[in-house]
């Protein structure tokens, strides 16, 4: 995602927090998106329309950030002034990433051995994972240690994609 | 715009009340069409003068620039002057590289590339033309029917469709005289029409297999919001395919002897879509065709059809997986489009779900019914339902980067509208020019992706390499329409550029501007073509050339010699030119009248290889597969 200038727990009426009670967010999207949807607009002239489909894109794109928690874990760190686009000024360490470069070879092999069960119990590893690493951002926010928590959302960066090449590779398997 | 009215007899005052709008849903389909209109809630689809709802989506022009919409075939005596189209929407926004199956009518490639047109007995005229036609006729029963001129019609389109094919849709309409409202995805509308009528709430699938196209949607519909979470399907898959399979296997039955052409080939799929119909009751059907005559049964028939119904499920499993959802969650699976009236597509659609399927509302009518009652709420016309439909885009929308890949700027399945913008920057120094190649797909590279329009930024102020900030936007309004814009943002020089229909543009400026846009992409794809076989028929000239220095006089009579010398003149003379099909004729002469020279090099070097070799030591010497 990109870095944004828009607040987007402000704007779907929400306390900026780690943890979101995604009905109510689904709700004011769905209200807020009632009131501001081109489809309201049809009929308006061309600078309302256009105000619109503007207003609507944000809204949607807010709404996609908050509900996945990488990405509202990002936009967290942004509100508080911090550039997430860069791993520099930050030093992971170095047995996660090894531990990541394992997992990514063990995934290789399975694709090649096809094997299914393997993939399945891999992608349960990731999780258990994701969930701690996810406990620690979450201390870290609300101790406002910003640099330790950005830390801790690379960490999560790189279990979500694992996660997504498990995927990829699960498909694959279905498809052959 | 409202009328006014003069108050009931005894009311002193005059009173103004707003006229009810008149707004219609337009099912566009590849087989069929419909209109329906709708009336707080209610919708029903509009017979036209021979009492079916069904307009056949055939156009027939004559040489007397006589066209006739929705009639199955013209009297025979007028035949032969006629040309009838089919199935048209399979050509909308699609170039002739997309069409790999045989059509009844005679393409013609666009000038450039682009959209294939079509040869008739009435002249050359353009897909976009032949749909505008059929929306003609399906607006001409709306107006009949509501009393009035309409004020705006909402027409569907398959999910999947990409932007070209959804623009073409619009232009259409546009050419009809129609004001489109909403272009909405047609498992949308049966969503809708579902949602409205049937009160149906959850998480749900909706399978829609048309005639020319499949389309799957998952959609979650709560309390009058429709939100698509996943799309899938193909634009170019449907039971007009099944009908295509048991034609061709019937051609294979008669070894071939008679390949259709033509009008033939209409009638051999009509046959062959009555064979498909028998099947479905009986088990077996005595078919002929030619000096054929024999049994098409079941079993056959399934080995026919299961891999295009296996092709559907695989879009329902990827769907299933884009949004993380699984079959348990499923609350209903509905069945749209004429093609889910076939058993066997019935039967394994309920095997992969585990569900019983829901198709209380006719599969043929649903889509337009959906596309009314937005229509109607579009329009103006309130009466208490809310409702918001929240549509996506199939594919990925992104640009051309280093390499050739394809950079998705936004992903498929995401919500529209939508906009985002990313920051590209300049390679070279001084570098004031870039270009931007806009395009649609999922694939890696550039070239397996579809090629929506290319245009130059001018005007960057010239910087180091990497220094200056192009900032490039995707915007996607909620018809699935892109516009896209870039500007140099460091010294905050503005340079923009629109290349899609713009707010604020004038029509023509907008035609004009697609026009150049893709004229500007289909000259491109040309000149690179042509590039490549200038190369390749340089590096034969050159490899020739060296062979005939080394060998030539050894190996070859001065006649050979001769021969050979002009074809490499002649090559080299076409290269220099523009005729990338002379080059790559005389390049393919060049190289077969050097086969011999070529054989007897080989000949010669393996003889020098062999001299003073044993056979035993051949075995070490040459590496295997040398010889295979």
């Amino acid at each position: 995602m990109n870095t944004s200038n828009h607040n987007y727990f402000t704007l779907l009426e929400l306390t900026p927090e780690c943890e979101i009670d995604t009905l109510v967010l689904e709700k004011n999207f769905q209200r807020l998106q009632s009131l501001l949807h081109p489809d309201r607009f049809v009929n308006a002239d061309a600078t309302r329309r256009l105000l619109a489909i503007q207003q609507s894109s944000i809204l949607n794109d807010g709404y996609k950030i908050l509900k996945s928690p990488l990405h509202r874990a990002e936009h967290l760190l942004q509100l508080q002034g911090i550039d997430t686009s860069v791993h520099k000024q930050i030093q992971l360490d170095g047995k996660f990433l090894i531990a990541q470069m394992e997992m990514r070879e063990d995934l290789e092999n399975l694709l090649l051995q096809g094997n299914a069960k393997g993939m399945i119990f891999m992608q349960k590893e990731v999780k258990k994972e994701i969930t701690s690493v996810w406990a620690a951002f979450k201390i870290q926010i609300m101790a406002a240690t910003y640099m330790a928590a950005k830390a801790q959302f690379h960490k999560l960066q790189f279990l979500y994609r694992l996660h997504d090449e498990i995927r990829a590779a699960e498909d694959k398997l279905l498809d052959t | 715009m409202a009328l006014f009215t003069i108050a009931e007899p005894g009311q002193s005052t005059l009173i103004t009340t707003p006229r009810r709008k008149r707004a219609a849903g337009i099912d566009l389909g590849t087989t069929n069409s419909l209109v329906a209109v709708a009336n707080a809630g209610k919708a029903e689809t509009i017979a036209g003068s021979d009492g079916s709802s069904l307009l056949p989506s055939i156009v027939h022009y004559r040489a007397d620039d006589n066209i006739q919409v929705g009639v199955l075939s013209v009297p025979d005596e007028s035949i032969l002057a006629t040309t009838s189209i089919s199935s048209v929407k399979r050509l909308l926004g699609r170039g002739r590289k997309d069409i790999a199956y045989q059509l009844p009518y005679q393409l013609v490639d666009a000038p450039l590339g682009g959209m294939s047109c079509i040869k008739t007995a009435a002249g050359t005229v353009s897909p976009v033309q032949v749909s505008a036609e059929i929306l003609k006729q399906l607006g001409l029963r709306a107006v009949t029917a509501l009393g009035g001129e309409l004020d705006g019609v909402v027409i569907t389109v398959p999910a999947y469709f990409d932007e070209p094919q959804r623009q073409a849709t619009r232009d259409a309409a546009r050419l009809a005289g129609l004001n489109v409202l909403r272009l909405l995805s047609e498992p949308t509308a049966a969503a809708v029409a579902y949602g409205l009528d049937k009160r149906l709430q959850g998480t749900v699938i909706i399978y829609d297999l048309g005639g020319g196209t499949f389309d799957v949607s998952l959609m979650k519909l709560h309390n009058g919001v429709f939100e698509v979470l996943a799309t899938g399907g193909d634009s170019a898959l449907g039971g007009d395919d099944f009908d295509r399979a048991i034609a061709q296997w019937l051609v294979q039955q008669e070894q071939l002897k008679n390949i259709p052409v033509a009008g033939d080939y209409q009638k051999l799929l009509l046959q062959a879509r009555s064979i498909k119909h028998g099947l479905s009751e009986k088990n077996e059907i005595l078919a002929c065709y030619g000096d054929w005559q024999g049994i098409l049964d079941r079993t056959t028939y399934y080995q026919l059809v299961d891999p295009l119904i296996e092709a559907t499920l695989k879009s329902c499993r990827r769907v299933l997986r884009d949004a993380d959802i699984q079959i348990a969650e499923i609350a209903e699976v509905v069945m749209v489009g004429g093609a889910t009236r076939c058993p066997r597509v019935r039967e394994k659609v309920t095997a992969f779900f585990q569900k019983e399927l829901l198709c209380s509302i006719d599969p043929d009518k649903v889509v337009a019914l959906g596309a009314a009652l937005q229509a109607d709420v579009l329009v103006g016309n309130k009466y208490g339902e809310e409702m918001l439909l929240l549509d996506v885009i199939p594919l990925s929308l992104g640009v051309e980067t280093m390499g050739g890949l394809m950079e998705k700027i936004i992903p498929r399945n995401t919500t529209i509208p939508a906009s985002r913008a990313q920051e590209f920057t300049t390679f070279k120094d001084g570098q004031t020019v870039m270009t931007l190649h806009v395009l649609q797909g999922e694939r890696e590279l550039c070239s397996d992706c579809r090629s929506l329009a290319k245009f130059e930024l001018t005007g960057i102020p010239s910087m180091v390499a990497g220094a200056a900030r192009i900032r490039v936007t995707f915007q996607v309004d909620a018809d699935g329409l892109l516009e896209v814009k870039a500007q140099e943002i460091v010294t905050g020089v503005n340079s923009a550029i629109v290349v899609k229909p713009a707010f604020g543009l004038q029509e023509n400026e907008i035609e004009t501007m697609l026009m150049t846009a893709y004229t500007n992409a289909a000259a491109d794809k040309a000149l690179r073509s042509l590039r490549e076989k200038q190369v390749e028929a340089d590096r034969h000239i050159e490899a020739l050339e060296a062979a005939l220095k080394a060998d030539g006089d050894n190996l070859l009579d001065s006649a050979e010699r001769i021969r050979l010398q002009q074809s490499i003149n002649t090559l080299r003379q076409a290269a220099a030119g523009n005729d990338a099909g002379q080059i790559e004729q005389l390049t393919l002469g060049l190289n077969t009248l050097s086969v011999e020279f070529a054989n007897r090099r080989m000949d010669m070097q393996i003889k020098t290889a062999l001299a003073g070799h044993t056979m035993e030591e051949l075995d070490h010497y040459i590496p295997k597969g040398v010889n295979d």
